[in-house]
């Protein structure tokens, strides 16, 4: 406190002042008699109005003034009054809305989990699609290597003799970068070829524009 | 939402004539194909997707020597070249052609039982090609 400021004892009186500002003031006003004078001066001031508080005096009669305010309603009748209603600051929106938007944002992650447990859930069959039942692998087959052959019998003898399925002797898909097996899926009761690596197409139109143009 | 597209090679030793569908495998919802009524559950145990439906059928009579084309539709084509008559069923080439691509090149031994051969992927969908002996 190296000047002397009214605000300081003015917030002292009113309770304003916290913690070092607290100590500040008060160490400030008892050794500075000029600022020690003023806050004297105005808690004296403070406690006379204390002790003679100002009483409202009206004209008229507490009825005769109801009357005039019914008058005055029942003359505007059903006319509407606007009022007008504060600005609010950004800050002070979000202050208001606070609760409103954290439940929007919990809903709008709650949908979020919705639409992404739902396309797990739906996008579930394709993967076992991938990964079929397999019983009995038989020779996978790359095509950067010449025909490359194999006997279902060397490689899974019971399967050979498992009435129902087919037999794949030789096998081989002449485009790169793709790979054929065959397998007995024991639970279908049938002899797979499947042939991973083939160009991916976003429709029948462009499968055959793609693989009308695919040498193999 | 996945698609297969099958061809489905059916082969009879005794009658020696050859069946081969052209299926499409996806999720959607539609009803069931009737065509695939009896195929749709192995299909299922397989490959995994809810709906298949049948977008092509060749029926040939198997030839000693005989090169068979069968042309399924959607660019797809399969030649079936027989090799042998055996007591396990009947032996054959079979070639799988999507355009000028051949996919799939194989001999095969086929009996009472069905080939199914997994073809492209195209969008959401599986194609995939049954191969049947039938009497």
């Amino acid at each position: 406190m190296s000047s002397h400021n009214t605000k300081f004892v003015t917030g002292l009186l009113d309770g304003e002042l916290k913690g070092r500002r607290l100590r500040l003031a008060k160490r400030h006003i008892n050794s500075c008699p000029v600022c020690g004078l003023e806050y004297r001066h105005q808690q004296h001031v403070r406690r006379l109005l204390q002790a003679n508080p100002p009483t409202a005096a009206m004209s008229d009669s507490a009825d005769f003034f109801w009357s005039k305010v019914k008058k005055e309603i029942q003359q505007r009748g059903e006319k509407s009054v606007e009022v007008p209603r504060p600005r609010l600051a950004r800050a002070d929106w979000f202050r208001q809305y606070q609760f409103a938007m954290a439940t929007a944002a919990a809903l709008v992650i709650a949908a979020c989990g919705v639409v992404w447990f739902l396309q797990t859930v739906r996008r579930a069959p394709e993967m076992t699609a991938s990964i079929p039942a397999v019983t009995a692998s038989l020779p996978a087959v790359t095509t950067s290597a010449p025909v490359v052959t194999a006997s279902v019998p060397t490689v899974t003898p019971s399967v050979a003799t498992t009435a129902g399925f087919a037999e794949v002797e030789q096998l081989k898909t002449p485009v790169p970068h793709s790979v054929a097996t065959a397998f007995d899926s024991g639970d279908a009761g049938v002899t797979v070829i499947w042939v991973t690596g083939l160009p991916w197409t976003p429709d029948m139109d462009e499968m055959k524009t793609q693989f009308a143009n695919l040498d193999s | 939402m996945a698609a297969l597209l099958g061809v489905v090679l059916t082969a009879s030793v005794q009658a020696a004539s050859i069946e081969v569908r052209l299926i499409r495998a996806s999720n959607e919802t539609d009803k069931p194909d009737e065509q695939l009524v009896v195929l749709e559950p192995k299909l299922k145990k397989v490959f995994g997707y809810r709906h298949y439906r049948q977008l092509g059928l060749q029926r040939g009579m198997f030839k000693e020597n005989g090169k068979l084309r069968l042309d399924l539709g959607e660019g797809i084509v399969v030649f079936i070249t027989p090799r042998a008559s055996e007591k396990k069923g009947q032996m054959m080439d079979f070639e799988m052609y999507s355009g000028r691509a051949a996919l799939v090149k194989s001999t095969v031994r086929v009996g009472h039982g069905e080939l199914l051969v997994k073809g492209p992927d195209v969008g959401d969908t599986v194609l995939v090609v049954s191969l049947a002996m039938v009497e």
